[in-house]
């Protein structure tokens, strides 16, 4: 298993948002999970990369124990967290940014090769890498983003809603580079508001409602179910 | 046109060495918010070890000022491990606010320990190195003071370097920028925030065997070199190193032209009526933007 989550519980003070997850993440798998917002999928994946202490439970990465661990600790581990919103160090130019990926000694000194994949990936962010991240448009931030996250060796990666906010032109675009990354990567926890663009890319498709996993599936088996299709698919089949 | 050589070669000096002793204090608040207080203390040790190593042991100047760096890294490395990471991620806390009084804390202390140490006296520290030389018709400058400038602009253009280019140097200025996802990243914070402290108290101890040697080395030779620092970053507009050194520049500019063009005992007020007004008119001084910039 890449990814082990057990009875995983989190929050904010006295309030508790994901409440008992169980969650495994087999190697080469790409999991998406599904579900309205504000019912605790950003905060899952922010227990998970430590950016939020776990209340109760365990998470395994690759036979080792992460819970415990700093956020920081992780990335050289391998696993990598592209957060909701971008977080992108405003005022370091496109290119500084991507490096900033490549943080961890043994990706920096893949770095150039590295960036020229990321450059091939979204071949704006070449025409844009001397430009502060500050002065870009949504649709480039999110590639800045994503470009970021895959300026290190990543075993996992977690994405949380990578569609949020765009264009769907730009949506298409990230998709795009997503199958790519997810046909390559070891393993892809994905997080997505509704079913319309993860179709092509999920291996496998949880439905996350009230801070847990309340059903499970392929894209496929969920899509016929009807109580999910209705809630999730808008409309997209 | 010997006035205008006069100001020139006196706004670079001074503009180098306030440049100096402030860009420490930017590059602290701009990472981690907080306005460094122990600073004037370093410029202090600064001058205690030039005057200690030119001296008494009559060692080179070369060596004198990498003692002062190296002796006031481990100071400022210390002064955070006490004053200010006890305090990193404590919520509910005016973080700003309370590791201002914790870092003058420590000053103090440090001053206090360097009182019973040396004693109050004034110690004379000699120029690091002697001799003037007549630039243009009777316009002198001592090799001391080409000395300071040249250090000093030597080592900002480093700390330059090492910012833009460096692993280590872009990922300070990530932590400043959103700390979160340089953790993320795999920066590991909690080391870099002793660094930044280290890094910026060493530029301050340099600065201070100069300071010392222009003046003398004393356990509240620091108190005038901080007021100076805080000043210039504030002027500069807070965290923003670009504003830092155009304020170092105008402030010696200003000075060095109402010394020159009218009288010395002019500068001061001329100076704080010019920085008030901008101030007033630009709350978040010359290149200052509202607080989300860092450096």
């Amino acid at each position: 298993m890449l990814l082990s989550v057990r009875g995983l519980t989190a929050g904010y003070e006295e309030t508790c948002v994901v409440r008992g997850v169980d969650l495994d993440l087999r190697e080469s798998e790409t999991f998406v999970l599904v579900g309205p917002n504000g019912h605790g999928k950003t905060t899952l994946l922010r227990a998970i990369s430590g950016l939020l202490r776990p209340q109760a439970g365990e998470v395994w990465f690759d036979g080792r124990r992460i819970d415990q661990m700093r956020t920081e600790e992780l990335a050289p581990l391998g696993l990598v967290h592209i957060p909701q919103g971008d977080h992108l160090f405003p005022d370091l130019t496109v290119e500084e940014n991507l490096l900033m990926g490549a943080f961890p000694r043994a990706s920096w000194r893949g770095r150039r090769q590295r960036l020229d994949r990321v450059y091939a990936l979204f071949p704006r962010l070449a025409d844009r890498r001397r430009q502060r991240a500050r002065t870009l448009s949504g649709g480039e931030r999110r590639q800045v983003a994503l470009g970021r996250g895959l300026m290190q060796e990543a075993r996992l990666l977690l994405v949380d809603e990578p569609s949020l906010g765009l264009a769907p032109v730009i949506v298409d675009v990230v998709y795009d580079a997503l199958k790519q990354i997810a046909a390559e990567l070891t393993g892809v926890l994905l997080v997505e508001e509704n079913f319309a663009h993860i179709g092509e890319i999920a291996d496998r498709v949880g439905v996350f409602e009230m801070g847990r996993i309340v059903r499970e599936g392929s894209a496929a088996e969920l899509a016929a179910d009807r109580m999910v299709a209705e809630s999730y698919l808008g409309g997209i089949a | 046109m010997t006035d205008l050589v006069a100001i020139l070669i006196s706004t670079i000096v001074l503009g180098s060495i306030y440049g100096l002793v402030a860009i420490g204090m930017t590059l602290i608040y701009g990472i981690l918010r907080v306005l460094d207080m122990s600073q004037g203390s370093m410029v202090m040790a600064g001058g205690f070890v030039g005057w200690g190593l030119l001296v008494s042991a009559g060692t080179s100047p070369l060596l004198a000022l990498a003692a002062a760096f190296a002796i006031a890294f481990l100071l400022g490395v210390a002064t955070q491990l006490v004053s200010v990471q006890p305090l990193l991620g404590r919520s509910g806390i005016d973080f700003e606010m309370i590791t201002f009084i914790t870092t003058f804390a420590v000053a103090m202390v440090i001053q206090n320990v360097a009182l019973e140490i040396f004693g109050p006296r004034q110690r004379d520290v000699p120029p690091v190195i002697g001799g003037t030389v007549d630039v243009y018709r009777g316009v002198n400058i001592s090799y001391q003071s080409i000395l300071m400038a040249a250090v000093s602009i030597g080592l900002m253009l480093m700390l330059g370097i090492f910012l833009t280019r460096s692993r280590y140097g872009m990922a300070i200025r990530a932590v400043a920028q959103d700390i979160s996802a340089a953790r993320l990243m795999g920066v590991p914070i909690r080391w870099m925030f002793p660094l930044v402290m280290g890094l910026a108290s060493a530029l301050a101890g340099v600065a201070g065997v100069f300071l010392g040697a222009q003046l003398f080395a004393s356990p509240n030779a620091g108190d005038l070199p901080l007021l100076e620092a805080l000043i210039v970053v504030i002027f500069g507009g807070l965290g923003s190193l670009p504003g830092t050194i155009y304020a170092a520049y105008a402030i010696g500019l200003i000075q060095s032209t109402v010394s020159v063009l009218i009288a010395t005992t002019w500068s001061l007020p001329i100076l704080y009526a010019v920085i008030l007004v901008v101030l007033v008119l630009r709350p978040h001084g010359l290149a200052g933007r509202p607080s989300e910039a860092r450096l």
